[in-house]
């Protein structure tokens, strides 16, 4: 299921970039997204929500904290790589 | 004002079958509750919209006297709302000092010891929640709790798995948080140990909820012996 789901999903990617104008970002903002989405899908396989819940920290902070070093990283790429 | 936290007649349906209407829970500063009931009436939708968990279809929350919109936990945190789940609460990534440290304040880490002393768990202090067995694991919840010093503690079924003495010794430790002035608030089926520990005991069934008061009072009620004690009177 999971291999079909990426799948499916890197095809639908790969089939937007190729048609829209900026579809050189949209790879690395794909990325990024990902990055955030697999934290929370992650905090919740570790049942760690609850912590950091009452720690005062919603789960949206979380993965936006995630995505930092995946948007750093795809930035670096994208003005390095031509 | 006594009254931290307040969900006020709240009601919540699940497709079309209404599981609460006009169900309250309050904790109150300086006071242990119970919020008792039998499985399926309720008591955890309450408890879980109390917390934040959830989003009730009628009602309010009010916390230290503010209505809260779209109550969630993370922020009934910052205001001084705690948690402790009927699941483990602790991750298994961290020793339960690394989560006391996260939870105390910078300049109150040197409560760590004695809280830990406290609950007989300094010894593991450095050991991960996966070591230690389920009693174990429950006092080092509570004794993140009072690390957070919160001004209202929410605890599903504390008492669950763990034995007599244990159940004791953390109801004593619920007591001296209350009494310190937080309004706290447990769920539990250990009705004898529950009933001898709490102030104030509310009583969930068929989607509502009745404040049954001090326990010798609920017992007097013929309701509640008929229909949740039980013959043996709990």
């Amino acid at each position: 299921m999971l291999w079909l789901l990426s799948r499916v999903m890197g095809k639908v990617v790969f089939a937007m970039a190729n048609m829209t104008p900026s579809g050189d970002l949209l790879f690395p903002a794909w990325i990024v997204v990902m990055a955030g989405c697999l934290m929370v899908a992650d905090l919740h396989r570790r049942k760690e929500l609850m912590l950091l819940y009452n720690l005062g920290i919603p789960a949206w902070r979380a993965a936006a904290v995630a995505m930092i070093p995946g948007l750093v990283m795809e930035s670096i790429l994208v003005m390095l790589l031509p | 004002m006594r009254e931290v936290l307040v969900a006020d007649c709240v009601g919540k349906r699940f497709n079309d079958r209404w599981v609460l209407h006009s169900a309250s829970l309050r904790a109150t500063r300086g006071e242990l509750r119970a919020l008792l009931g039998r499985n399926g009436a309720g008591k955890s939708t309450l408890f879980r919209i109390a917390a934040g968990l959830m989003q009730p279809d009628g009602g309010s929350v009010r916390f230290n006297g503010a209505y809260v919109e779209r109550a969630r936990l993370p922020r009934l945190a910052r205001a001084g709302l705690c948690v402790i789940p009927d699941h483990d609460l602790l991750s298994n990534a961290f020793t339960i000092r690394e989560h006391y440290q996260f939870m105390a304040p910078r300049d109150d880490q040197a409560r760590i010891e004695p809280i830990a002393d406290r609950l007989g768990i300094s010894h593991l202090l450095d050991s991960r929640p996966f070591a230690l067995s389920s009693g174990e694991r429950r006092r080092a919840e509570v004794g993140f709790a009072l690390v957070r010093r919160p001004s209202c503690l929410l605890a599903d079924e504390p008492l669950r798995n763990i034995s007599p003495i244990d159940a004791d010794a953390l109801l004593q430790v619920f007591r001296e948080i209350a009494h310190n002035g937080c309004g706290v608030v447990i769920t539990g089926h250990e009705v004898p140990a529950l009933m001898a520990a709490v102030d104030h005991v509310t009583w969930c069934t068929a989607g509502t909820t009745y404040e049954m008061g001090p326990p010798f009072m609920a017992r007097t009620n013929d309701r509640f012996v008929r229909d949740y004690l039980g013959p043996s009177g709990g």
